[in-house]
């Protein structure tokens, strides 16, 4: 009896952390769109309306889906509270405590060139930096996309077959 | 010697094999070759327990005479 309690739950919890691995393959796609349709929203506020670059980031993270939001909210938010911090500056201390985000460090660098260039120059240099960096995540998603397809199946049977031998050898 | 321990190996080279199948449609053949090497070491652990076990018995049958 306790012994196929414990097998029982040896055999959950590998498959629970197999899921989670593959949570994250699945997520990263999903945040890279929605930073690429942010980023889009930043480049229209900025080159079209003109807006100051804290209140474009505020509007941006409100209309921005879950993980990537807090990410905007945060630059926006050093802008507010501290005069005197360059956007810069702002954008790559949001970058280091980085939100809960399942980002690889190639994408993470896109976006840390991009705070390089923002609130510097003038709207149309903005924009052709802000183009620039929707093609590079463009090309991560892509990636991210096909990576996807693989290792979530990958991940979903290797913590299910790892508590089964798990289980075996214990049992 | 009871029976469970022939579903056990069983149970591994399946589950072993299921693994095998993924990891290399995921392209990592190198670990798939060292998780099938790892479970037939295992197995191997195991048999040779057993095929000890068995030459004792063959050694206490003999010595009866």
């Amino acid at each position: 009896m306790a012994r196929g309690l414990g097998a029982a739950l040896v055999l959950a919890a590998a498959g629970m952390i197999g899921a989670v691995v593959a949570r994250a393959y699945q997520d990263r796609p999903r945040v890279l769109r929605a930073l690429q349709s942010a980023l889009t929203m930043l480049r229209t506020e900025i080159v079209y309306a003109g807006t100051p670059l804290p209140e474009a980031l505020a509007q941006v993270a409100r209309r921005t889906p879950a993980p990537a939001d807090s990410f905007f909210a945060a630059v926006a938010n050093a802008l507010n509270s501290r005069p005197g911090l360059t956007a810069a500056e702002a954008w790559r201390e949001a970058l280091a405590n980085s939100p809960a985000w399942p980002l690889t460090a190639d994408d993470e660098a896109v976006l840390l060139d991009l705070g390089g260039c923002l609130g510097r120059s003038d709207a149309a240099d903005q924009e052709k930096h802000l183009g620039l960096a929707l093609v590079q995540l463009a090309r991560l998603q892509a990636e991210a996309e096909a990576e996807r397809d693989v290792q979530v199946r990958l991940w979903r049977w290797l913590g299910v077959c790892a508590g089964g031998c798990l289980v075996l050898l214990l049992y | 010697m009871d029976i469970t321990m022939i579903y056990q190996i069983a149970g591994i080279g399946i589950l072993i094999a299921i693994l095998n199948i993924f990891l290399a449609q995921a392209g990592r053949q190198e670990q798939a070759q060292m998780l099938s090497l790892a479970g037939v070491v295992i197995v191997l652990l195991w048999l040779i327990q057993l095929i000890g076990r068995l030459f004792r018995d063959v050694e206490t049958v003999f010595r009866w005479w």
